[in-house]
């Protein structure tokens, strides 16, 4: 694939940073929009020690934003930890991950 | 101070939180068990005892007490098969769920203690082992379906097959949720505990865009499929903590498109979109969806139903909700429930230790407004005494309202002997009805302990001397079943607790011949009943031909009658031979503070008890004409009545009044008369307890500070009649003591 542009995760992707994350990732948006680029964007997560549920949900509302813009969300070299509670949550088929092996998944009849 | 201190503080904190919460819970289920034995198809109360095991061996597992945890998990399967209809409450099964129930108490008393003793836990495997063997025995008999909610049994019937069976769970998070410190990834890896997770789904299109997003409030909702043999309360035990912040629906297995249709009804009321992707999501899990042809509408309850997993057809409708089918049994008066979760009844745990600070406060407080109020009474000034006058009202009020608050209803200690009745009287093989009337009633606190052990005492009396055997008693003409009841009222001042029993009440004739014979009475000396029934509280006075385990060996009625007066209480009996016995205990309804009358005797101040004052008289005619004798005897209005002069018992200067006065006041069931310079009237006082250098004085209750600031000592009636009754017999008397009245003293 060729190289999307990069929007990167903190270190703690949780309930504490939640609302930062969210607020440098919308201002990262707006300057990508600026950009008119409709390729898939890639969030890099490589730098991710720590996910909740308001991580995930994170994840969740990102996605969505640029499904709005007609765009899809890659996730770049999630850790374990991403991968297991994406796992738990059955997203794991939902996030197509770049660079890294598919995840086991658990079992989604989707 | 180390981070393990601060640990091993909280823990121990906990513990004792935990220890008391166990001890509720306990008597909760024992309480459960014996309602069990006489209502054995009452579902709520089933339900009851079912939480009460069911919250203990949770709370043990939180603080890692395994024992307790295995123990208890046995007990609380049997209850569950109770409460799901597939075993009735048997005899047999009552009997050794009670016994597990001591069991239980005995491990949850090893971690009071710390210690494990080997014999306790050997008691666990073997008890554990029976409970295990009555749930295999299908034998005990099933009671017809339709006496069983269906839908608990539906749900749990599945619990019962082999590799168990794949549940849905529809889970919302509430908005709050992960402020609150919720996470339900933690949740679900909790969850896969109890078996493989087939399948969870995030509801993605109901989390908002990034810009719409309030990033700290949860937009989660979950719908999985969870393959398990565990039960319905398993898996709801897994989201115990979220129970707050979330919506939580379970279906069973043998769920069908009815129930899955309510659901979707209760998720996506009015949003079509929303139902839609509901709808598309579950069918992806593989759900049937598809309602027959013949819709269920409102189904009416199939019998059917429990013992088959759905075709879709028999399942009800509502399935979540499960109707208290179970018919209701508790008739009576009886108030052997009262108190029971399920009246919203809210309580704040206070401790005791402020309650009473308060108390203290609020006595200086008396004492200090009636101090305020005989300023103003000296001041004159009618403004002054008014605002004074409000003030003491307030006091009064505040008063009241902080004694109620040490009262606690004594029907709390009167179930305590339920247990007890029913255990004696089955060793003793007799068949009792034990009656609890008044249980509302209240006492203060620091006596409901001391009272517990005098009223077992005259309990288990009533049950080993007063009621016959069911034989003896058809003999009689009774019925076989006797009569013990337990009766709490207020009466003026005091609250009267009754024992009573309709057995062979007291023989008189022998009371009589063995005070003689112990050189209590007078050898025909005349006697009234009630002077012979005080004689059974002579130290070492028994009747008893034999001697049993329970009583008889004569050390009780003393003891008793010792306990009851230290809390300045009377206590006294009433018999029919061949009809009963009554056993009446009357108490002071509270300790700190008395209504007392005030008198000056040789300068000094002195309180009585106003409820022991029967009345005033001017100075009698027999105490005028002998001045110098401390104590004697004189006629009220033709009774003879002994008299003691205060002030020469305590050796005070007496004054040459005029016009001296006699109280009149009971002790028990006798009175006397106290002879006082001056009535002063009726005067609220606090008591405050007498230093350790006084109390060598039986004579005195305690000491007390009037608004003007002096001390005054409350006078302890009873000891007081026993120091004078030691002090005349010491003497030489001129005038012969009649025997009546000097046995009235004697007790």
């Amino acid at each position: 694939m060729a190289a999307a542009p990069t929007l990167a995760a903190g270190a703690e992707l949780t309930i504490v940073n939640a609302a930062a994350q969210q607020a440098d990732w919308l201002a990262a948006l707006a300057g990508l929009d600026a950009a008119a680029d409709a390729g898939p964007l890639a969030l890099d997560l490589s730098a991710v020690t720590e996910i909740d549920s308001a991580g995930v949900q994170l994840l969740l509302a990102l996605r969505a934003s640029l499904a709005a813009r007609g765009r899809a969300l890659h996730l770049q070299a999630p850790g374990g930890m991403v991968r297991e509670a994406l796992g738990t949550l059955g997203l794991q088929s939902l996030f197509v991950s770049q660079g890294q092996p598919q995840a086991q998944p658990q079992e989604a009849t989707a | 101070m180390s981070i393990q201190d601060d640990d091993a503080e909280i823990i121990a904190a906990a513990r004792a939180g935990f220890l008391d919460e166990a001890a509720d819970m306990l008597r909760q289920f024992e309480q459960a068990l014996l309602i069990m034995e006489t209502a054995p198809d009452d579902a709520e109360n089933l339900n009851a005892a079912f939480r009460a095991a069911h919250t203990i061996k949770g709370t043990s597992g939180l603080f890692g007490y395994d024992d307790v945890v295995a123990f208890t998990h046995e007990v609380e399967t049997l209850m569950e098969a109770l409460r799901a209809g597939e075993l009735a409450p048997s005899e047999p099964i009552c009997a050794l769920l009670l016994e597990g129930l001591d069991q239980m108490a005995a491990l949850i008393d090893e971690v009071r203690s710390g210690h494990a003793d080997p014999a306790v836990r050997a008691r666990s495997v073997a008890l554990g082992e029976q409970l295990r063997a009555l749930r295999e025995a299908p034998a005990a008999a099933v009671p017809p379906a339709a006496a069983v909610p269906p839908a608990v049994a539906a749900a749990t019937v599945p619990h019962r097959t082999g590799a168990g069976g794949c549940w849905h769970i529809s889970l919302r998070f509430g908005h709050d949720a992960l402020r609150n410190g919720l996470d339900p990834l933690a949740f679900f890896r909790y969850l896969a505990t109890l078996g493989p997770v087939l399948a969870c789904n995030t509801l993605v299109a109901e989390v908002p865009e990034l810009g719409a997003l309030d990033a700290e409030a949860c937009h989660l909702g979950f719908e999985l499929r969870l393959q398990t043999d565990q039960g319905r309360t398993e898996i709801e035990r897994v989201f115990e903590f979220a129970v707050d912040d979330c919506s939580l629906e379970i279906l069973a297995p043998d769920a069908g498109p009815a129930q899955f249709a309510a659901l979707l009804e209760q998720r996506c009321a009015r949003d079509d979109a929303a139902s839609a992707r509901l709808e598309a999501l579950w069918r992806g899990q593989g759900i049937n969806l598809d309602m027959p042809a013949v819709a269920a509408a409102p189904a009416p309850v199939q019998a059917a139903a429990s013992a088959t997993p759905a075709a879709p057809t028999s399942v009800p409708a509502p399935a979540p909700a499960s109707p208290q089918a179970g018919p209701n049994r508790r008739g009576g008066a009886r108030d052997r429930r009262a108190g029971r979760p399920g009246e919203e009844t809210r309580f704040i745990k206070v401790r005791a230790d402020k309650l009473d600070h308060l108390i203290d406060l609020i006595g200086e407080l008396v004492i200090a407004g009636s101090g305020a109020h005989l300023v103003a009474t000296q001041d004159g000034s009618p403004a002054f005494l008014e605002a004074a006058q409000r003030v003491g009202d307030l006091v009064q009020a505040t008063r009241d309202g902080a004694l109620a608050l040490r009262m606690v209803p004594v029907g709390e200690t009167f179930s305590r002997f339920q247990r007890v009745v029913r255990d004696v009287a089955k060793q003793l093989g007799k068949d009792i009805d034990f009656v609890m009337t008044g249980g509302d009633t209240e006492l203060d606190k620091a006596m409901v302990d001391v009272i517990a052990d005098p009223l077992m005492h005259l309990v288990r009396n009533s049950m080993d001397h007063g009621l016959e055997t069911p034989a003896e008693r058809l003999a009689a003409g009774k019925p076989a079943t006797g009569r013990l009841g337990l009766n709490a009222y207020h009466e003026g001042g005091s609250i009267v607790l009754e024992v009573s029993d309709d057995g062979r009440g007291l023989n008189r004739a022998r009371i009589v011949a063995k005070a003689v014979e112990r050189g209590l009475v007078a050898e025909g000396a005349v006697l009234s009943d009630p002077e012979v029934w005080q004689l059974i509280f002579a130290a070492g006075f028994s009747t008893a031909a034999v001697v049993t385990d329970l009583s008889g060996r004569g050390v009780g009625m003393d003891v008793v009658k010792r306990n009851i007066e230290s809390l300045r209480g009377q206590i006294s009996l009433a018999s029919t031979e061949g009809r009963g016995t009554t056993t009446l205990i009357r108490l002071p309804l509270t300790l700190a503070m008395i209504d007392g009358f005030l008198t000056l005797v040789g300068g000094a101040h002195y309180v009585l008890p106003l409820a022991v004052v029967a009345e005033c008289i001017d100075l009698p005619r027999e105490c005028r004409e002998h001045p110098a004798r401390t104590s004697g005897t004189f006629d009220l209005r033709g009774e003879v009545l002994p008299y003691v002069d205060l002030a020469r018992f305590y050796g005070a200067p007496v004054t040459q009044q005029r016009r001296r006065s006699l109280v009149v006041v009971r002790d028990g069931t006798a009175r006397i008369g106290l002879v006082v310079d001056r009535l002063l009237g009726e005067h609220q006082t606090v008591i405050k307890p007498l230093a350790g250098i006084f109390r060598e004085l039986k004579a005195l209750a305690g000491s007390t500070i009037l608004g003007s600031g002096d001390v005054a000592l409350v006078l302890d009636i009873q000891g007081l009649v026993a120091e004078a009754t030691k002090a005349s017999a010491s003497t030489a008397r001129p005038h012969p003591v009649p025997a009546a009245a000097h046995v009235g003293m004697n007790s």
